[in-house]
């Protein structure tokens, strides 16, 4: 083996291995020798890799059995699994059926009463009316719409650097959800996110639905970015790539960032390719500036004159803030200058409270609070400005400024002449200061020119001396001052409560239209040949529109790729529906269908899907309807020892795969068994404000505390829900069609000892020991039912009524003496122990 | 090549189990010309090792490090007040620099700033070390110190991602997930990577996230840096409500439902596997507690980390916890000192604060790690995402980023001990001579570890991805 060999730890080295098996040995005689290729060094032409040619029709393959299968696409799994000499796994229970598809369309379980009407439903269509009904529902929204958040890298925080809450993100989200419930055609979907604002207005422009087309285009700004870069270009290029990439992976599984720096390597796509594919959102204006820290464009959500209104009275604010500002500014130089003028017994009072270091008594200094308010209210003397002076008074000693040092360190100390003596130094100097207007202390006043009376005026107007303004100087204004400054707060606060806050969305819109150069090694600072903008050559065969002078091209990119002739749109979302089905794609490499990507296990049936796609005008709940109504979706996931041999990975989807529940549906399926789940949809849950930095907001109580679905929750990068980690969900700073699933040991611990299942685990128990009409085994059947959706045999429920016992004996032990507190913890125990097994986080 | 290193069925969707494996390997695959090589691959992985993605693997050639400690400090301590001893810089106080500053800074800097600190050579080596590190300077002879050490970016966020990950511009695995994916973990109760008390800001969990690498490889952080060393935990770890024979007994009612579901839908290894994963976790939940308690350390350790003085204690307590964790078989510790080291302003109070803090412990942990014959085999690494300009910042009392100059050292784990390496100019402005970019840094760690970085490659989007991107070079120097 060559030595970069070495990434046998490629984690599909295996599957590899199993594939070539299956497909050397058994597929490829069955079908023609166009497909698949294997990897070769050279970029092929565009015409010889299959993806970049035309979607085919086939006819439906000719198949042996007519008994199995009630759609084509059965017909071209039989085909190859007759081919294989396999046959296609028996057809799922009616409970696993159910429980698949309720799951699979919303994200949660059936209901008991769901699945009883289900199972007591003899007529032909009853499937079809499940999933009817499950279409219908806004549930399946929340869970679609989810599927496409990690193609679209969805996050509430900028995540990267500098950690921004994109607080105005989640309206993107909601038109997500909202498009998939309405069944918003995938071509449209496509012109929204990329052009919505290039789009025509909707009829109904005038109510909040009316952004939607501007909110949509929130897909080409919520990736994250470097938002503190000294180098601003660079910053630029990045943030440009950044859409490149997810364009080009989320829309054609494309990997177009690597054309940044050279030619890309297996593909053929040209740097030239991505410069002008750049160049078109190089002309898009995603970001206000890239200063650090950058600012990212908004879109304010209301009628322009609205909007003019809004910031008027934002004018008049700030003029009125202006004016309360000065006001009281005003006022404090009053306060301080009626203060300072009598400095003379600020300074004598002050000496009585400091312990100077030559005085041989210690009179006074140990006086405290009350004494020094007694002493400023006798004197007539502001108490903060006085204790300001004891302080200055008590520090002076080691900072010595002349004239105080006979006070300071002499041992006349505190004998009055020497403090008399300095008193009228500071009587003097303020005199003087105030005749000549020689204030600020420093460099720009006119100095006095006795040094003594100059050092004593230094102190005097020093604003961080002994008259710097005390905290909370506003009480101290005279009262006409106070008056004014209160009314001026009160017709501030008026002005600004008469702004409605308008909504605002993150999303991109025209910038100024221009080309770029190609950039060497991807860098700004060695640029070659002038590209225009457009798109890949190799695809274009044609159909390219031309992008007007004055248009980024963004929505002649959104045409184009939309174009039926483009061979990669709908195959590339039509392989994505079959992977949210079944677990993994025809094309296994879901975001990549180049050079590298997998080639597609059967791809006359993912042509057939693509066009079919197409056909019904780019409808998602057709899809839905054609694939889960096929024999294929419906079969059981049972093991068979023999296919397994021939076909370890599935490839030819002999059954129906087993699936873990993604960590939302854990979540959520927790909060239904605890019947804490809310059906609010929509919404803004983040706990910061817009731009405000979110670190360790995770950490922060109650931000994700709320019963909503998860899909509502907040996902912040950085600091992603730790629920949601453990159980993988995606890195929302990186574009996912394909979840993993892995099993580690932190998804035990939280099962075992996380708050949400000690806290559901409670509320189900107590529901089930209030089920006063029921004994002991019906609580265990019922906990069954509502877990498992499916009743216990009566083994389970003897096995669930020892652990009870045993249970409750132990805690005894333990000292929990309390019959009822014994009870519920045991059923809490119950409840756990079924919520942390297999059979619950499992499908069939 | 060994056939051991095929990790092949780990990732899976529904990988083989392990019956069934065993089943195959020995009837083989019959009429297929390669059966015997799977058999074979599938004979290697059936071993009880093999069945975990973290399972213990062998390096590609022979180690000088089985295990890293990576000290952070974060902020950007100054290499001209640290390591980097630069008497013109000391002559030249407060003249202009002589030569050009970059072509992008961070913020408007002045004349070049003397270090408040003296400068000491210890040892037999004759190391310089600045007054700040008394310590540290003594184990100097332990020391391989790097002065000409650089990266590219003037900020925090993309410098430390630089560091931690190789990359200012994108999401990418971190070097502790890079490490792990490569050599797996020697103890399977334990997370192969932890990282103490890490920071949440400028980038966060980026700097021990696994990316796209399997989420078995991402970093386990125990407490933030906002948590005492102390209470710092792994998510989950602790039940609040029963006690563990209760726990155990659930435990055991949970696998007997567990093996029913088994009996009727398997056989299945991931159902397997995940039955595993509990008593993975039940282990775990008892062995990391045990790690990190310090109550019953003995009064000389406590002493060696500075432990009992309340400046030293935080710090002490985070060594300590790694030299704990990295003794007890995990692949890769870093131990974060929060967001200390940025001094625009304020340079000599706080870098002498930040200083006190680590030094001891420091010292403590290369000493201890010593004592114990473990840092022969164990990579220490000290340094934080930047060093910092030789001109000062604001009044004469800070200094600027600086990612064009930078000092770390290395202890341990194969490296050359009492050297000195790389070359920064007159003034500690830029990396001169013998240069070491972060590139170049993690692939020699790559390799002390016995890995070569350009062949730790992982799959993803369409190309094979490396912690060295298209660069890194060994620096053969530094390597004993």
């Amino acid at each position: 083996m060559k030595q970069s060999g070495w990434s046998v730890f490629d984690p599909r080295s295996n599957l590899r291995f199993g594939r070539a098996l299956v497909l050397a040995c058994l597929v490829l005689r069955s079908i023609s020798a166009e497909e698949p290729e294997r990897l070769e060094k050279d970029r092929p032409a565009p015409e010889e890799f299959w993806s970049f040619r035309s979607l085919l029709e086939s006819p439906l393959p000719s198949v042996q059995s007519a008994s199995w299968g009630q759609s084509p696409i059965d017909r071209f799994i039989l085909a190859r699994l007759e081919a294989a000499q396999l046959e296609p796994a028996p057809p799922a229970d009616r409970r696993s059926l159910i429980r698949r598809a309720t799951y699979d369309l919303t994200g949660l379980p059936p209901s008991q009463d769901e699945i009883e009407e289900f199972l007591n439903d003899s007529s032909p269509d009853a499937f079809e009316r499940v999933i009817e009904r499950l279409l219908a529902s806004p549930r399946y929204g929340e869970k679609w719409g989810r599927h496409w958040l990690d193609v679209a890298r969805y996050a509430d925080s900028n995540g990267l650097d500098e950690n921004l809450a994109y607080a105005n993100a989640f309206h993107y989200r909601d038109y997500v959800i909202d498009a998939f419930n309405m069944d918003l055609p995938y071509n449209r979907f496509i012109d929204e996110q990329l052009a919505g604002d290039l789009l025509e207005p909707e009829p109904d422009d005038s109510s909040a639905k009316g952004y939607r087309r501007l909110i949509a285009t929130g897909f080409l700004s919520i990736g994250p970015k470097m938002l503190a870069c000294d180098d601003g270009r660079k910053m630029e290029m990045d943030i440009i790539d950044e859409q490149v990439d997810t364009v080009g992976r989320a829309f054609m599984g494309l990997t177009m960032g690597c054309a940044r720096c050279h030619d890309h390597k297996f593909d053929p796509i040209s740097t030239a390719d991505y410069y002008s594919l750049a160049s078109v959102f190089k002309s898009t204006k995603t970001m206000e500036n890239f200063k650090v820290v950058a600012e990212w464009h908004e879109y304010t959500l209301a009628p322009v004159e609205e909007q003019a209104r809004v910031r008027e009275i934002e004018k008049s604010v700030r003029k009125k803030d202006q004016e309360l500002k000065d006001r009281i500014h005003q006022a404090e130089e009053a306060f301080v200058e009626g203060e300072r003028m009598k400095a003379g017994q600020y300074f004598a009072s002050a000496t009585t409270f400091v312990e100077f270091p030559s005085s041989e008594s210690a009179a006074g200094s140990k006086r405290g609070e009350s004494e020094i308010e007694t002493a400023a209210k006798e004197a007539d003397l502001n108490v903060e400005i006085l204790k300001q002076w004891i302080d200055y008074l008590r520090s002076a000693a080691s900072e010595p400024v002349k004239f105080l040092e006979p006070l300071l360190h002499s041992t006349i100390g505190q004998k009055p002449e020497t403090v008399s003596h300095i008193q009228m130094l500071f009587e003097q100097a303020e005199q003087l200061a105030r005749a000549s207007e020689s204030k600020p202390a420093g460099g720009d006043g006119k100095s006095l020119s006795d040094p003594d009376l100059e050092a004593a005026r230094l102190i005097l107007y020093d604003s961080k001396g002994p008259f710097r303004l005390p905290k909370n100087s506003e009480r101290f204004f005279a009262k006409n001052a106070a008056d004014d400054v209160a009314r001026l707060k009160s017709e501030k606060s008026e002005l600004e409560q008469s702004a409605p806050v308008l909504p605002r969305a993150i999303g991109v819109c025209e910038g100024k239209p221009m080309n770029l150069k190609v950039h060497l090694r991807g860098n700004y600072l060695t640029l070659g040949d002038d590209v225009i903008r457009g798109f890949p050559s190799f695809l274009t065969s044609g159909n390219t529109p031309a992008i007007g002078e004055t248009e980024s091209g963004r929505l002649e990119l959104a045409r184009w790729l939309t174009n039926p002739k483009h061979p990669l749109t709908a195959r590339v979302m039509a392989n994505r529906i079959w992977l949210w089905h079944f677990g993994e794609g025809l094309v296994r490499s879901a975001d990549n269908f180049g050079k590298l990507g997998e080639p597609p296990a059967n791809r006359a049936l993912l042509d057939w899907l693509a066009l079919r796609f197409q056909a019904s005008g780019w409808s998602m709940k057709e899809m839905h309807r054609c694939i889960m109504l096929s024999s294929s979706y419906q079969m059981n996931s049972a093991h068979n020892a023999l296919a397994y041999e021939t076909d370890p990975e599935n490839l030819l989807w002999w059954k129906f795969p087993k699936r873990r529940l993604t960590a939302e549906e854990i979540r959520d399926t927790l909060l239904v068994a605890g019947e804490s789940l809310g059906s609010e949809m929509h919404g803004q849950r983040l706990p910061s404000k817009n731009r405000d930095y979110v670190t360790g907001t995770s950490s922060k109580e109650g931000t994700y505390s709320f019963p909503c679905r998860s899909v509502y929750l907040p996902i912040l990068r950085s600091a992603v829900y730790d629920v949601f980690q453990a159980f993988d969900f995606p890195d929302p700073s990186v574009l996912n069609g394909k979840r993993a699933t892995t099993t580690v040991a932190p998804q035990a611990l939280f099962l075992m000892n996380g708050e949400i299942v000690l806290q559901q685990s409670r509320s189900l128990a107590e529901n089930l020991i209030n089920r006063n009409e029921m004994n002991d085994r019906g609580r265990v059947q019922l906990a069954y039912n509502r877990l498992f959706g499916r009743p216990p045999d009566a083994r389970e429920v003897d096995d669930g009524l020892d652990f009870i016992r045993d249970c409750a004996a132990a805690l005894e032990s333990e000292g929990v003496r309390d019959a009822g507190a014994q009870r519920v913890r045991a059923w809490q125990g119950l409840c756990r122990v079924l919520m942390a097994s297999n059979e619950f986080v499992y499908l069939n | 090549m060994p056939l051991n290193r095929s990790q092949c069925h780990r990732f899976g969707p529904h990988p083989i189990s392990r019956r069934e494996m065993l089943r195959r390997s020995s009837i083989g695959f019959g009429g297929l010309a390669f059966a015997g090589l799977f058999a074979e691959k599938l004979a290697a992985d059936s071993g009880h090792a093999g069945s975990s993605p973290v399972a213990a693997r062998p390096p590609m050639f022979r180690p000088r490090a089985k295990r890293v400690i990576f000290l952070f400090m974060h902020g950007g301590p100054s290499q001209v007040d640290t390591f980097d001893y630069k008497p013109l810089l000391k002559r030249d106080d407060d003249k202009p620099f002589p030569g050009e500053k970059p072509r992008i800074v961070s913020g408007k800097t002045g004349n070049l700033l003397a270090s408040p600190w003296e400068f000491k050579q210890y040892g037999q080596s004759g190391i310089h070390v600045s007054d700040l590190f008394p310590n540290v300077g003594s184990m100097a002879d332990d020391l391989c110190v790097i002065n000409s050490i650089h990266g590219s970016n003037s900020r925090h966020g993309a410098a430390l991602l630089e560091l931690h990950t190789g990359s200012d511009t994108f999401v990418r695995p971190s070097m502790g997930s890079w490490i792990t994916y490569g050599l797996g973990t020697e103890n399977q109760n334990l997370p192969g990577f932890i990282t103490i008390c890490p920071t949440l800001g400028h980038g966060g969990v980026n700097a021990w996230s696994s990316a796209f690498l399997p989420a078995h490889y991402q970093g386990t952080p125990i407490g933030t840096s906002r948590s005492k060393a102390e209470e710092a935990k792994i998510p989950f770890i602790e039940n609040k409500e029963i006690s563990i024979p209760l726990q155990r007994m659930e435990l055991d009612y949970l696998q007997r439902v567990n093996q029913g579901h088994l009996d009727q839908w398997g056989p299945d290894s991931t159902l397997e596997s995940r039955i595993e994963s509990f008593e993975l976790a039940f282990r775990m939940q008892r062995e990391v507690p045990q790690l990190q308690e310090i109550d019953g350390e003995s009064k000389t350790t406590r002493n060696l980390y500075g432990i009992d003085n309340p400046v030293t204690r935080n710090f002490g307590i985070q060594c300590l916890m790694a030299r704990r964790f990295a003794e007890a078989g995990v692949r890769f510790v870093q131990v974060t000192h929060s967001y200390k080291w940025d001094q625009h302003g304020n340079l000599r109070k706080e870098h002498a604060q930040n200083a006190l803090e680590v030094d001891k412990p420091i010292a403590g942990l290369l000493n201890d790690l010593k004592g114990r014959g473990l840092l022969e085999d164990t990579l220490v690494l000290w340094g934080g995402e930047f060093g910092r300009t030789p001109v000062s910042e604001g009044n004469r009392d800070g200094r600027d980023h600086n990612p064009h100059a930078c000092s770390m050292f290395l202890a341990g784990g194969g490296v050359k001990p009492g050297l000195r390496y790389g070359r920064t100019d007159d003034y500690g402005y830029y990396a001169v001579e013998n240069k070491v970019h972060f590139h170049d840094l993690h692939a020699t760690m790559l390799h002390l570890l016995g890995i070569d970085h350009e062949s730790l490659t992982y799959k993803f989007a369409g190309r094979d991805f490396r912690l060295t991107d298209v660069y890194g070079r060994v620096v053969d120097d530094v390597i004993a």
